[in-house]
C-alpha cells in the first residue's frame, strides 16, 4: 500500500529528511512524498522553543488544508533561543495523521557569537550563514549545523533523526502519548 | 523512426562551430547569472532572473552570429500544427514526471523554480517563473541546442548518435547550471532525475520535434509546453 506524506515545505532537504525517517521507522512500507509551501503563521525567524514548535504545527495543520488527500503531514520548523546568555538552534518536528499527532524537537547547539548579532540585527539564520560563511542558500543545502560541525552531522541527518523519534507515537499505538496542546 | 535514423540536410556551420556555441551558450548564462548577483544581491529570485538574461543573452548569441544563415536554424512552419506539438509537449512532460515520482518518490519543483518555491510564491514571482520558463528559456536554448548544435552533431555523427549526444549534451548543461539549487542531502535520487535524466528525456523530445516537424519553431513549442507544465506543477506545490 502506498503512503503519501505531506511535508510542509518544498526545501528538498525537509522532503527527504521526512521519507528518509519513515523509511527507516517503517522499513518496508511504500512511500511517496510531496512538498507544499505553506505559512508558519509565526515570524520567519522564530525566536523561542515555543514559538518555533507553534510554527512546525501551524505548518502540520495548513499542509493539511492545503493537500487533504494524503496520509500523513509534517512540519518542520528552525528556530532559535536565548537561555543563559547564548543563542541555541534547533527546530521542532510535528507529524499528524489527522488522528494522533508526534513531535520530536532536534538536539540543539550554540551558535557563534557573529551569527547571534546578526540575528539580533533582524537577519534570519540562514541570511545570517551566508553572510558569515559566504555561502549562498544555507536554507537548501546543510545548515547551520552542516557549516559549524564540517559537516560531521548535516541538516538531513539533523532533521531526520527528529522525524523519527515524532513517529515514535505511530509505531507504538497501543501505547497511550498525551496529546500535545 | 525512419525520420530520426536519416539525416535530410548539412547545416552551413560545422561541428566544431557549433560546439563552440554551446560554450559559449554556457558562459552566457554564467555572465547574465553573475550579472544578477551583481545587480540584485542574494535574493530568492535573483538565480531565475540571471538565467533569464543568460538565456536571452544566448538567444542573442545565435540570432548574431548565425546572420548569415538564419534560414538554416529552421525557424520557419512546422510540417506538424504547433497546437498538436504543443499537446504531446504537454504529454511528455507530465509523462516524464511521473517516471520521475516512481524513481524518485518525491513530488518536486524543478530545480529552476527550487528558489522561488521555498517561502511561497507571490504573483511577480510567478510572472517571472513564467517568462523564464515559458519564454527566455525556450526561446535560448531551443536556439543553440537544436537550432545549432543537433543539425551539426547528426551531420557528423549520424541521424540517432548526433539526437542521443546532442540531448546528452543538454542534460549535462542542465545538470550544470540549474541542478546546484538540489544538494545531495536532496537525495542523490531527486538530484540526479531532476537535473539530468529528466533533461536528458525532454532533449530527445525536442529534438525529435525538430527532426520530424523540420522546425525548429516546433521545438521551442514543445519546450514551451514543458514550461507551462512546470508552472503549474509550481502552483500545485504552493499554497
Amino acid at each position: 500500500m502506498l503512503h503519501k506524506i505531506v511535508v510542509a515545505s518544498t526545501n528538498p532537504v525537509k522532503i527527504n529528511a521526512a521519507l528518509n525517517g519513515f523509511r527507516r521507522m517503517f522499513a518496508g512500507r511504500d512511500y511517496v512524498v510531496t512538498g507544499v509551501s505553506v505559512p508558519s503563521s509565526v515570524s520567519d525567524q522564530p525566536m523561542s522553543d515555543e514559538e518555533t514548535r507553534q510554527g512546525a504545527l501551524n505548518r502540520a495543520r495548513a499542509a493539511h488544508t492545503a493537500q487533504p488527500d494524503g496520509d500523513v503531514w509534517v512540519g518542520i520548523e528552525g528556530g532559535i533561543d536565548s537561555a543563559r546568555g547564548v543563542m541555541e538552534a534547533f527546530a521542532w518536528v510535528v507529524i499528524t495523521d489527522g488522528a494522533r499527532t508526534g513531535m520530536s524537537r532536534t538536539a540543539a547547539f550554540t551558535l557563534p557569537e557573529e551569527t547571534a548579532a546578526l540575528i539580533r540585527q533582524g537577519l534570519e539564520l540562514g541570511d545570517a550563514d551566508d553572510r558569515i560563511f559566504g555561502r549562498s542558500n544555507s536554507k537548501q543545502q546543510n545548515g547551520s549545523v552542516g557549516i559549524l560541525t564540517g559537516d560531521v552531522i548535516d541538516r538531513l541527518a539533523f532533521y531526520e533523526q527528529a522525524v523519527i523519534l515524532a513517529l515514535i507515537p505511530f509505531k507504538n499505538p497501543a501505547l497511550t502519548f498525551a496529546p500535545h496542546s | 523512426m525512419t525520420r530520426l535514423a536519416r539525416v535530410d540536410t548539412t547545416p552551413p556551420w560545422s561541428l566544431a562551430s557549433a560546439a563552440l556555441i554551446l560554450v559559449f551558450a554556457f558562459i552566457v548564462l554564467i555572465v547574465g547569472t553573475t550579472a544578477a548577483y551583481v545587480w540584485l544581491g542574494d535574493r530568492s529570485t535573483t538565480p531565475l532572473i540571471g538565467w533569464t538574461l543568460g538565456c536571452l543573452l544566448i538567444a542573442a548569441l545565435v540570432w548574431q552570429t548565425r546572420a548569415q544563415d538564419r534560414a538554416d536554424l529552421r525557424l520557419g512552419a512546422s510540417s506538424a500544427p504547433i497546437a498538436l506539438v504543443m499537446f504531446i509537449g504537454v504529454g511528455a512532460a507530465v509523462a516524464i514526471d511521473v517516471l520521475g515520482l516512481a524513481v524518485t518518490r518525491a513530488f518536486l519543483p524543478v530545480p529552476e523554480l527550487l528558489d522561488i518555491s521555498i517561502d511561497g510564491v507571490s504573483a511577480g514571482d510567478i510572472a517571472l517563473a513564467a517568462l523564464f520558463l515559458i519564454v527566455a528559456q525556450p526561446i535560448g536554448e531551443e536556439l543553440a541546442f537544436r537550432g545549432v548544435g543537433l543539425p551539426a552533431l547528426r551531420a557528423a555523427l549520424g541521424g540517432w548518435i548526433g539526437l542521443i549526444v546532442a540531448s546528452a549534451a543538454y542534460g549535462v548543461f542542465h545538470w550544470v547550471a540549474y541542478t546546484p539549487a538540489y544538494s545531495a542531502e536532496s537525495g542523490a535520487a531527486a538530484a540526479v532525475w531532476y537535473g539530468l535524466i529528466a533533461p536528458i528525456a525532454a532533449g530527445l523530445l525536442f529534438g525529435g520535434v525538430r527532426v520530424v516537424t523540420g522546425s525548429t519553431r516546433a521545438a521551442i513549442a514543445a519546450h514551451m509546453a514543458f514550461g507551462i507544465f512546470a508552472l503549474f506543477k509550481l502552483l500545485a506545490l504552493v499554497n
